[in-house]
Formats: C-alpha cells, sequence, structure tokens
C-alpha cells in the first residue's frame, strides 16, 4: 500500500518520500474523532455524544488531522525505515509535499542515518603493552602505608628529616612585607616536598626543636598566585616541635589488627594479589585502548553530524573551562573539544557495529548482575534501583553491550607484553 | 412576519438529531408565530414540503445565583419550540451542512 522512494542526500542523510492514502487517513481521523469526542461536551449533547458534524463545525476539521497525521505519520514512517533498512540517529524532519483538502498525500521526511560501517581487522589486533609487575617493593610500600596508618608519633630531640612531622611558626615576606597565606604558627605539617614552595621543606631539614631560622626561597613561576609567581620571598621559621612515625612492627599482631587475615604472611600474600589485580586492570585498560586506537584508525566512515553536535554539547558542558581566567569564548571552546566529539561518535558508532555483526547483546543476567553491582554500591535494594531507572535502563543495556564487546576485542587481540618499557603507553 | 423573523434558530440537541431521521425537525421559533407562519416559512426558507408542525411554549428555567451573600434569582427566557414534520426524502440542511444528519 504505501510505498516509500529513498534518496542518499549526504553519507549520513537520507531523505524518504512516501504517500499516505485517503483510505488510511480517513480511518486514522475517524479514530481521531472517536478519541477526541469522548472529552466534548457541547450544549444539548450529553459528554461524548457529539457526532461528527458537530464536532468538525466547532472544532474544525484540523483538529482531527492533526491528530490523525500524528497516528499515521509515525507509522508510515517507520515502515518506511524498515522497508530500507535504516538506522536513524534522530527525529525526522518531516515536510508535507502535496496535500489534498489540507490533508497531506505525499510525505518528505528528511533524517540522518547511522553511516553503512564495513568492518575489518576488528579481531586479532596486534597490540603491545608495557609489563606491570607487581615487585616485593610494591608490597612492602603498600604494607608501610598501612602501618603508617597505625603508627604512633613521639616527639624526638634531634635534626630533622624528612617524613617527620614538625610544628611550625613562620612568617614569610615577599620585599619584606608580609604576604597573604604567609605567616602561621604552630602549624603541623609533615616534612614532605611538593605541599610547600621548593625549598622550604629543604631549609627545614637539619633544624633542631627550638632552633629559629630564615629561609630564603623563590615562587615558581607557575604558582597559583600570580603577583606571587616568580619572586623571592624570605621565610623566618621557628621549629618548635618534633615528631617522628614510630611504625608498629609488621607481625601477626599488626596483620590481625588491620585485616582480617590472622599471620602477616597471609597479609602480605592479600596485598599482592590486590596489587596483582590492579595492575591486571590497569594493563587491561592500555590493551584496550590501544585496541580501540588501532581498530578506529583502520576504519573510516562519514559521521552524522547531529551526533557529532550533540556529543559536543555534552562535552562542553562536562569540561570545565580551561584556565581559571575562563577567557576562552564558546565557539572556541567548542572548536576544541570538536575531534574528541568526533573520536567518541566514531568509536560508539564502530563499536556498536561490532557488536552487532558479533551478536554482542545485553543478557537478562547481565543486566540482573549490573543491577546487583549497583545495588550493592549505593545500598539499596536492587529492585528499587531497577524502578528507579525506569527506561533508563536500556541505557544501562547499552553500557553493558558497550564493556562486553570492548572485552570481546581485548580477548581477541593478540597482546605482546613488553618488557623493558614501564609506565603508561601512549 | 418574514420568514426569517418566524423561525430563530434551528434546535440542535441530541433529540433533535435522532428526530431528524425520522423526517422530523427542530426549530425555536417566535413566541407569537402560527402554525401556519411556522409552515410557509419553513417551505419558503429549505424549500421543502413540510406535512405536519407541532408546536410548544418552552417555559424558562428559573436559576438561583448566591453571590457574596447576596442571593437573587434569574429566569432564562421563554421560547416558543416547533417541530417540523417534512416529506419523506427531502433534507433541511443548513449553510451547505446538513446538521440534522449524524
Amino acid at each position: 500500500m504505501t510505498s516509500s522512494t529513498l534518496t542518499r542526500l549526504a553519507p549520513t542523510q537520507v531523505a524518504l518520500e512516501f504517500s499516505i492514502t485517503g483510505q488510511e487517513i480517513a480511518a486514522a481521523e475517524e479514530r481521531a474523532f472517536r478519541k477526541l469526542a469522548k472529552n466534548v461536551r457541547l450544549p444539548g449533547f450529553r459528554k461524548g455524544k457529539v457526532p461528527r458534524k458537530i464536532f468538525e463545525q466547532n472544532y474544525g476539521t484540523d483538529a482531527l488531522t492533526r491528530e490523525a497525521m500524528d497516528e499515521v505519520v509515525p507509522q508510515v514512517y517507520a515502515k518506511a525505515i524498515a522497508e530500507h533498512d535504516l538506522q536513524p540517529v534522530e527525529r525526522p524532519t518531516l515536510e508535507i509535499l502535496e496535500e489534498d483538502e489540507g490533508r497531506p498525500t505525499r510525505v518528505k521526511a528528511t533524517v540522518e542515518v547511522r553511516p553503512p560501517i564495513e568492518l575489518r581487522n576488528y579481531k586479532g589486533v596486534a597490540v603491545s603493552r608495557p609489563a606491570t609487575p607487581v615487585t616485593e617493593a610494591d608490597v612492602e610500600s603498600s604494607l608501610r602505608a598501612l602501618a603508617k596508618e597505625r603508627a604512633t608519633l613521639v616527639p624526638v630531640q634531634r635534626a630533622a628529616a624528612l617524613g617527620d612531622v614538625a610544628t611550625l611558626d613562620y612568617a614569610g615576606t615577599v620585599d619584606g612585607a608580609p604576604f597573604e597565606g604567609g605567616t602561621a604558627s604552630g602549624q603541623v605539617t609533615e616534612l614532605s616536598e611538593g605541599r610547600f614552595i621548593p625549598g622550604f621543606v629543604a631549609g627545614i631539614v637539619g633544624m633542631t626543636p627550638g632552633e629559629k631560622k630564615s629561609i630564603d626561597v623563590t615562587f615558581p613561576d607557575d604558582y597559583s598566585a600570580p603577583h606571587l609567581a616568580g619572586k623571592p620571598a624570605r621565610f623566618d621559621v621557628t621549629l618548635q616541635d618534633l615528631k617522628e612515625y614510630e611504625l608498629p612492627a609488621l607481625d601477626d599482631e599488626f596483620a590481625k589488627a588491620v585485616s582480617p587475615h590472622h599471620s602477616v604472611d597471609e597479609l602480605r600474600a592479600d596485598v599482592r594479589r590486590r596489587l596483582e589485580a590492579v595492575a591486571a586492570a590497569r594493563a587491561r585498560r592500555i590493551v584496550a585502548n590501544a585496541v580501540m586506537t588501532q581498530v578506529l584508525a583502520a576504519h573510516e566512515f562519514p559521521l552524522p553530524a547531529s551526533m557529532v553536535e550533540s556529543e559536543l554539547d555534552r562535552l562542553v558542558e562536562e569540561t570545565p573551562p580551561a584556565g581559571e581566567s575562563g577567557k576562552s569564548d564558546a565557539g572556541e571552546r567548542r572548536q576544541s573539544l570538536r575531534a574528541e566529539a568526533e573520536s567518541r561518535v566514531k568509536a560508539s558508532l564502530l563499536i556498536e557495529a561490532i557488536a552487532k555483526a558479533e551478536e554482542i547483546s545485553a543478557t537478562p543476567a547481565d543486566v540482573a548482575a549490573e543491577l546487583e553491582a549497583l545495588s550493592r554500591r549505593y545500598g539499596q535494594p536492587a529492585a528499587r534501583i531497577r524502578s528507579a531507572l525506569g527506561n533508563n535502563v536500556f541505557s544501562l543495556m547499552d553500557g553493558i553491550v558497550r564493556n562486553k564487546t570492548l572485552d570481546f576485542l581485548v580477548d581477541n587481540a593478540v597482546v605482546t607484553v613488553n618488557e623493558e618499557t614501564s609506565g603508561p603507553a601512549s | 412576519m418574514d420568514a426569517r423573523d418566524v423561525i430563530v434558530a434551528p434546535r440542535i440537541t441530541e433529540k433533535a438529531m435522532a428526530d431528524a431521521l425520522s423526517q422530523q425537525y427542530t426549530f425555536v421559533v417566535h413566541p407569537h408565530a402560527t402554525k401556519t407562519q411556522i409552515r410557509h416559512a419553513i417551505e419558503e426558507i429549505f424549500k421543502v414540503n413540510v406535512l405536519h408542525v407541532n408546536t410548544l411554549n418552552v417555559r424558562g428555567k428559573s436559576r438561583n445565583f448566591a453571590r457574596r451573600g447576596r442571593r437573587t434569582t434569574g429566569r432564562q427566557s421563554d421560547y416558543k419550540k416547533a417541530i417540523v414534520t417534512i416529506k419523506p426524502g427531502q433534507k433541511i440542511e443548513l449553510g451547505g451542512v446538513n446538521y440534522f444528519e449524524q
């Protein structure tokens, strides 16, 4: 009955033309009338008993036609979409080409569709990743961090060293004048570089409790307060008090206190296991990124402009303006984020296509597991989460499919571990 | 009296619509119009043959209004209603629209 013709305007944009027959409209108008007349009240008639003629006389035929079109056009449009096997990414723009007594008979819908993606080489992608060994030293430092949480501070009478906790009075001046935030008394701080401007902590190291000293430092050029950046400053420091951390012994007692384990060996093994899990997750992420980069590079297809625009909107929303000045105007920011938005859209289209090709979908079990995880995270029953999600459960499913597809890509990648290089891969 | 003064308006109600199916059309007419005047007026305006004219006077209902503590009563207008039976096969249309047809 209805037939539609397809015109490709651009790689990702099509125009569909379809006609609507008079019978279809008439039937839809009759349905529309029945629906609307139910709630119409006119003098001389009981509610819902108004005949169609009288109804049209009072409200015009337009009301019915409009209501009928709202019903018919989406149906016909959906049929046309199915007929041509299109995957639209947005709502269509409708245009009435021909009409008969105010009833459209030919409609043109312009819509952006997903580009056809020719998949290739997404399986067996060769990537190398840096080795992420968990060394004895890593385990030790984790244990030490644990121990430090339970450390006691004991006062000492000796020269200050890095890692000690000092109680300080200081008064700082720039060009002989005090400045805001430059003066404090009785401030308790751990002596470690990076908390203060360079040179400050180094100047304190070696002081003994009760000692006074003047320390000359220079503010770094990129200091957050612009009027101080790059300026020399003098701090008059009094070291009032010095304490050091006394770490508990790493024995079975300690293990029992900080963990459900009974011996320090068990604790050590557990710490190692956790570190290894973190390292494995990191390795997997590196591999996933590398695979995605390669797969993205291997595919070239046009991106639907509307998807890029809406992704860009989201990015602009998410990304705080660069620099505290916030000077860069909106247009510039948009431009700078465009490449990122494009690659995101490309990645998500590609992942979708791969998921379709590999028939990866979110099974009810997957959804249940995800809900379970959410329920644990928010401490709410899974059923409550489910009802709170409502229709968002579909985006949850999209997320699951995405992750499964990424897993699939990683599992199918040929990974070589590069022993020499370490640190984050590009 | 001119025909248009005799016939005030068609009476479009559920009941009038139903009666129209048996050739009986209902109108509001001038209170002093006679059946003969109504017959001639209908025949002149709608170009149909009138078989019977039945008339009745409708008394307007009284309405009570209570506004800010003051109570007043009002009355709806009285009017004369005429039910005109026309020859089978003929019909009455108003302004090209057949009001009396479902």
